[in-house]
């Protein structure tokens, strides 16, 4: 029997947790791509390049597809390609970057054309350590757009919070068949 | 404009701002700076500490059980200590309170009033069998970090639901799911439609993407179950 895949694709600036992310919901260690940062203005030391991978195997034949876009606006032109015929799309931010709210306007604009018919979740990382912008700052900005899409803060590091972001793109995809 | 309209007096509208759990340095800050800043707002801001009111200050990340106009804060201003995490306010102000800041914040939180809908009454009953829409994401003052509400709200996100089928999906009660759409309904952002209304989409929401449409409501339940999705 062949198996049903589902794509949930995580995608976001350097930093917001997508391989932490894909991590929390994939059956076996993810495999990453990630290589020694040379960017001066990350402050971690490894980043990723080409891209994640994680897998949830949901028996029945059926399992959902992890994948972690590469983080850095060199490599935007993978993210609409890894996203393409998603399931779903998570847009995770972190809060103590310089300017949030560009790092996601640079997502919606490279998603732009995907996000009418995507279904998408934005989940607002680190807002405890940053309470700016505040998470319906974000939402303003998707408003502003003639966008809706839930914007949550999250801890990626807690498999409930990666779940509930999952949730929400689910019942959009459900509610349109 | 008419003669009439252009020298008639101009009688500012009244906003009532709620302090909550603000210390006394706090308070007295915001009684002086509205007191010397006035003038450069469009509305007469008034301070209270109990009845109803159009905007919610409070000093502590601690949730009152206070209730605004029409059943909930128009909008929440926390004032929190530099580098703490009060991150679900529309708007947040850093301690020391300034005097620039707070009247930026109170003149942004007037145009916010004043070009939506939220102070709307509360309906008293919907039409019968209406169907609702999210217009957008609801803030985080209204969802309270709360489950439920985070479903029922992407529930609402990309077409018109009725009560019935809203609680039926989502497993949350009728009642949760009225109390939910009211309050939503006082802030401006839920689209009522009548049940004979054409289903509308939300904006700049299109076509399901063709390889997911033929997923039935099995593929989903089996989807969270597989995924650990336990909460409902």
């Amino acid at each position: 029997m062949a198996m049903t895949q589902h794509k949930i694709v995580f995608s976001g600036p350097p930093g917001a947790g997508k391989t932490t992310a894909i991590a929390m919901l994939s059956d076996t260690p993810p495999v990453v791509t990630d290589v020694r940062n040379t960017d001066a203005g990350l402050s971690k030391e490894l980043t990723t390049v080409g891209l994640d991978f994680g897998q949830a195997d949901l028996g029945n034949g059926q399992c959902v597809r992890l994948f972690g876009t590469p983080g850095q606006l060199r490599f935007d032109f993978m993210w609409r390609i890894i996203a393409t015929d998603a399931l779903g799309l998570v847009i995770l931010l972190d809060n103590t970057r310089p300017d949030p709210l560009d790092d996601f306007a640079t997502y919606l604009d490279a998603y732009a054309d995907l996000l009418p018919t995507i279904n998408c979740a934005v989940g607002i990382g680190r807002t405890g350590e940053c309470a700016l912008p505040t998470v319906d700052q974000f939402s303003s900005l998707l408003a502003e757009r003639g966008l809706a899409f839930p914007v949550l803060p999250v801890d990626v590091r807690r498999r409930e919070d990666v779940l509930m972001l999952v949730d929400t793109v689910l019942i959009q995809a459900e509610m349109r068949t | 404009m008419s003669r009439d309209a252009a020298t008639a007096p101009q009688v500012k509208r009244e906003l009532r701002l709620h302090l909550q759990n603000l210390n006394d340095n706090d308070l007295a800050k915001v009684n002086a700076f509205l007191r010397i800043g006035g003038e450069r707002l469009q509305c007469d801001w008034t301070v209270v500490f109990d009845g109803e009111f159009e905007v919610l200050m409070r000093g502590s990340d601690e949730r009152g059980d206070v209730q605004g106009t029409a059943g909930g804060p128009a909008a929440t201003v926390c004032l929190a200590d530099a580098g703490t995490g009060q991150h679900d306010a529309v708007e947040a102000l850093a301690r020391p309170l300034q005097y620039e800041a707070l009247l930026d914040a109170l003149s942004a939180l007037e145009q916010r009033i004043a070009s939506t809908p939220a102070l709307r009454a509360v309906p008293r009953a919907f039409p019968p069998d209406a169907r609702f829409r999210l217009l957008r994401w609801p803030s985080a003052d209204l969802l309270q970090g709360d489950r439920d509400r985070q479903r029922l709200a992407s529930f609402l996100l990309t077409r018109l639901v009725g009560l019935d089928e809203l609680a039926r999906l989502s497993h949350v009660g009728k009642p949760q799911c009225m109390e939910f759409l009211v309050l939503l309904a006082t802030t401006g952002t839920l689209d009522i439609a009548a049940a004979d209304a054409v289903p509308a989409t939300v904006t700049a929401r299109a076509e399901p993407q063709a390889n997911h449409q033929e997923m039935d409501a099995h593929h989903f339940a089996s989807i969270r179950h597989g995924l650990g999705l336990t909460w409902r």
